[in-house]
């Protein structure tokens, strides 16, 4: 069953960066905003290109589609997505209404495919 | 409930902002203490008292074993606060209390240990025995010197014991440091705060701050007063604070994420590796970040392997941390539950078999725990992201694998380096496997093991730096290199001379320690020179033509029993594979000592094989320049020759077809032991060779002389050696039997020898080289047709000595300008050339006209050009000077 997200919040610029990094790979998919682990301790979230699954929550916003778990949104709320393009920093940075880990907001990722 | 405050300059003080946070019990859910939340302007302050303590404070200027001794005082009150510590670690962070109880053990060794072997076996200071700079004499030592102040950022599953890491070596190296523990575990961190205090670890050297890692983070990892960050963590966040302290170049060691690989081979204990694949995947609930969480099991064990697996999850009992019954306590936050949950129903989705676990546990009286039960996916394969990522918790996959390789290869498929296990009842075997994953550490037969001593860190995004062991000491330092000039004077620089007109090096070392016997009869004495060795196995080093001549016989005869064996296929002109047949010939005889008979060739090939005897390999590995730290394989020089020196000099020359031209071994530790000078040795010499040699040996007097490095002593050796040339080649030329005479142009050889040992010679040398090696003309004929000239070339730079060259040669030079008198210096040599018959041009000896050009640039860069008195740089004067002699 598909239900909306109701908060995902895309900052200057990021629809237009999720979408070119789309356009690019020529895929034409969700984008999932995940829960991922990169190693000892601190999960964070991130974007995920991937297909809508039973019990995915959804949203479309910039022409794109972004689902997300259920249990992910229930431990983060909503989700503000920004895309930072700075001299030697690139990516999209995602912060959440309950941070997931102490580090949420500091470090950028790439979408992950 | 508890309140922790921040601990900044040795107080304990609130936060700025007057912010606090509640720490959680993840086993109840229940709080248990609040904290003052740092932000940045307690950071920015905690920085500020670690710089003070750090500049100007007592820490880093006390006295190693002071130091040492105060990190006793604070790992004794960590002992004091033993009990505290544990059960707060328990609660705080989830540990079973079977578990947390050592924490406080272990921190105490670790501190204990550490700052032990800070103090006594820590090199802060080391000798460099050679600089590998020929040019620059002195004393070279490294001086290890603490970095300033550090920053150790500390993850929540072992709270205490990382931060006793960071803490630990950032103490023992005389640094400060400012603590940043992870916020849902910060209160172990507190209470080493307290110790500190207790123990009188001045203020400001151990601050703590607890607070959020995204807005802390920044600022300490771009503050411009912090020198270093310790950081354990994630991969995603090491990469980021990576980028945050390259802006201002600081150091940094980082512990990231893992997804190790336990290896089960197939000759494996059964029970052995079942108890080490649940420990290293399920110990502490799986939130260590070497946890073997891909377990490889061989497809014909697979099955019982699972079986066993799954029977030996099922039987760990998740309860209560502070239950001492519990085998897996919870996991540390509601989030990380979330997180396991989520790669859970991950690893269904990707088609992995759950055989046990994937769900909660309900523990009594605990609904608000962050219990999950021992999880095993059976059938996953490493391209799956339950196997690519770390999940933190207790979650294993277990992969098959049909050979050793393949094992490997699946372990080593993996962006982590981390750790990894191999079980194996084949010790060999569990070697090479372990060899070939590409980690920091591997455990055979065992998981989890660390160890104060044994580095810990990872290849690949696993990190960069070490923890424990004298590694993550010098991880703590800087290192500087010291050089202390052995001359210091402006004019003994050669470097500084590059900016100045002043191009004579004054001041010299003089070591020439040779042993020469010389006399009509003096190859008897060579039986006592071994024994005076401690030799008592000589081989024989000679050439065919030596050999013919019967001079070899002699030898070995004088040798009687020492004598082991002559290897006669030295040849002229010697490359390396010459030194490398004779060094082959000397370990099958398992010769102690090398006695060389000839000439320059043949003496500067036992040269090379003394060395690689000694040292092992072949020659091409010591073709350098003073290197060598220790004696070399004794080495008796008996010269057939009045020309080389070569029995008492510091210089091999030997061709390299690599390079394509003649290399040398220069160091004193190549000067024979004994030079045996007996004329009977140079009595059949034709008179031809007699000359060229011994023009080679005037040659190596006079270019000593005009050296830019020439000296007194060697100064007095080539005027001597110029005399006995003089006043003997003629003689000998006449007559090649006249032993008086003989004899006399063998010492003339052999001061001339030590002439140069020290100033070294010059362009003649540089162009001779040349010629040699391009249209193989003989050494002597070539240094002796371009010497006279090149005397003329450095007239107006060498005056003073071609001068007194003169007065040696018997030109009479009273009267005459000391540039008059220096070409008449020249005007004799070629005299004296004439008389013996010496080649006195280029063309005689078959040199092309037309190829002078590029000898000319060849002799440019030969190393004799370096030290002639007139400097050259030009190869159109040496051109010139070729055409002078041609």
């Amino acid at each position: 069953m598909e239900r909306t997200i109701p908060q995902v919040k895309l900052e200057s610029g990021a629809g237009r960066a999720a979408s070119q990094f789309l356009n690019e790979k020529g895929i034409n998919r969700s984008l999932r905003i995940d829960l991922r682990f990169t190693g000892c301790c601190d999960a964070s979230l991130c974007l995920r290109v991937d297909d809508i699954g039973e019990g995915d929550l959804y949203m479309e916003a910039d022409g794109l589609t972004f689902i997300m778990d259920t249990e992910v949104y229930r431990l983060a709320g909503g989700v503000a997505i920004a895309y930072v393009e700075e001299k030697d920093r690139k990516g999209f940075l995602l912060t959440s209404e309950r941070p997931v880990s102490e580090w949420e907001g500091f470090g950028v990722s790439d979408i992950q495919v | 409930m508890e309140q922790y405050k921040l601990f900044i300059d040795g107080k304990f003080v609130d936060a700025a902002s007057g912010k606090t946070f509640q720490s959680i019990d993840p086993g109840s859910g229940a709080p248990i203490a609040t904290v003052a939340q740092a932000g940045k302007e307690d950071a920015e302050a905690a920085i500020a008292a670690a710089r003070r303590a750090f500049d100007k404070g007592e820490w880093g200027k006390m006295s190693v074993q002071a130091r040492a001794a105060k990190v006793r005082d604070f790992a004794d009150q960590v002992a004091r606060q033993g009990l505290r510590l544990a059960a707060t670690e328990s609660m705080d962070a989830g540990q079973v209390i079977s578990l947390a109880k050592f924490m406080p053990l272990i921190s105490v060794t670790l501190l204990r240990n550490l700052s032990l072997a800070a103090a006594t076996k820590f090199p802060w200071e080391e000798e460099i025995p050679v600089s590998g700079n020929a040019f620059a004499p002195g004393r070279e030592y490294i001086r290890r010197e603490p970095i300033g102040v550090c920053v150790g950022i500390v993850p929540w599953n072992y709270p205490m014991y990382i931060a006793i890491w960071k803490i630990t070596p950032a103490l023992c190296m005389g640094n400060t440091i400012v603590l940043k523990p992870a916020s849902v575990t910060p209160l172990t961190a507190c209470i080493l705060a307290e110790a500190a205090k207790a123990a009188g670890i001045p203020d400001g050297v151990i601050n703590v701050i607890p607070g959020p890692g995204g807005e802390l983070g920044k600022v300490l990892c771009t503050h411009p007063d912090v020198d270093k960050i310790a950081f354990t963590g994630s991969t995603e966040i090491g990469r980021e604070i990576m980028r945050m302290a390259s802006a201002t170049v600081k150091k940094v060691s980082l512990e990231l994420g893992g997804k190790s690989a336990n290896i089960i081979l197939d000759d494996a204990d059964m029970d052995l590796a079942v108890e080490g694949a649940c420990f290293g995947t399920f110990f502490h609930q799986g939130q260590v970040c070497s946890s073997g969480t891909r377990v490889l099991v061989p497809s014909k064990i697979y099955d019982q392997f699972i079986e066993k697996m799954k029977k030996r999850a099922e039987m760990l009992r998740v309860g209560y941390q502070l239950d001492p019954t519990s085998h897996l306590g919870p996991l540390v936050s509601k989030e990380q539950l979330a997180t396991v949950e989520r790669y859970v129903k991950i690893g269904k989705e990707e088609g992995a078999e759950l055989i046990t676990g994937g769900k909660r546990v309900e523990v009594p009286g605990m609904p608000e725990g962050n219990y999950f039960a021992p999880t095993i996916f059976a059938n996953a394969n490493n391209k799956m992201r339950i196997a690519q990522e770390e999940i933190f918790g207790p979650v294993v996959c277990v992969i098959k694998y049909d050979s050793d390789e393949e094992a490997v290869a699946i372990a080593n498929d993996s962006i982590y380096g981390l750790a990894g296990g191999v079980f194996s009842s084949n010790n060999a075997r569990a070697q090479r496997a372990a060899a070939g994953v590409r980690t920091g550490t591997m455990w055979i037969n065992n998981y989890h093991i660390f160890s104060d001593f044994c580095p810990f860190g990872g290849y690949k995004q696993s990190g960069i730096g070490r923890d424990f062991g004298l590694e993550c000491l010098h991880e703590y330092t800087q290192m500087k290199r010291i050089h202390v000039n052995s001359m210091a004077h402006s004019h003994t620089n050669m470097f500084f001379q590059l900016l100045s007109d002043y191009k004579k090096v004054d001041g010299f070392g003089y070591s020439c320690p040779t042993n020469v016997v010389a006399g009509h009869g003096a190859l008897s004495s060579i039986s006592k020179a071994i024994v005076d060795l401690g030799c008592k196995r000589a081989l024989i080093l000679t050439d065919p033509g030596v050999k013919a001549a019967g001079l070899a016989d002699l030898v070995k005869n004088a040798l009687a029993d020492f004598c082991i064996g002559v290897f006669d296929k030295i040849p002229a002109d010697p490359d390396l594979e010459a030194v490398d047949a004779a060094t082959e010939a000397a370990r099958e005889s398992k010769a102690d000592c090398i006695v060389s008979v000839g000439g320059g060739s043949v003496i500067d090939t036992a040269k090379g094989v003394c060395v690689t005897l000694k040292n092992g390999g072949k020659a091409n590995d010591y073709l350098n320049f003073m290197v060598l730290t220790e004696p070399q394989t004794p080495h008796i020089a008996i010269p057939t020759t009045s020309g080389t020196g070569s029995e008492v000099t510091n210089i091999a020359v030997l061709t390299s077809h690599g390079a394509g031209r003649k290399l040398f071994i220069v160091d004193p530790k190549i000067i024979p032991n004994v030079a045996i000078l007996d004329p009977r040795f140079t009595l059949g010499l034709p008179k031809l060779l007699t000359v060229t040699t011994a023009m080679d040996a005037m040659t190596h007097a006079i270019e000593a002389m005009t050296s830019i490095m020439s000296n007194l002593i060697c100064d007095g050796m080539a005027l001597q050696a110029i005399r006995l040339i003089k006043e003997n080649l003629l003689i000998v030329a006449k007559d090649g039997n006249d032993e008086k005479a003989r004899i006399n142009l063998q010492v003339a050889a052999t001061m001339a020898g030590w002439a140069f040992t020290i100033p070294q010679v010059g362009l003649a040398h540089a162009m001779a080289h040349t010629i040699g090696a391009l249209h193989h003309v003989h050494h002597g004929a070539a240094c002796g047709i371009l010497l006279p000239k090149v005397m003329r070339y450095n007239v107006d730079h060498c005056a003073d000595k071609l001068s007194q060259v003169a007065q040696a040669m018997g030109v009479n030079t009273a009267g005459m300008s000391e540039r008059d008198a220096a070409l008449a210096a020249a005007d004799a040599v070629e005299a004296l050339m004439k008389k013996v018959d010496h080649p006195m041009r280029l063309r005689d000896v078959g040199v092309p006209e037309e190829n002078l050009p590029i000898c000319a640039f060849h002799a440019i860069v030969d190393t004799a050009r370096i030290f002639n008195g007139r400097p050259v740089s030009d190869p159109n004067e040496i051109l010139e000077v070729y055409k002078q002699a041609y």
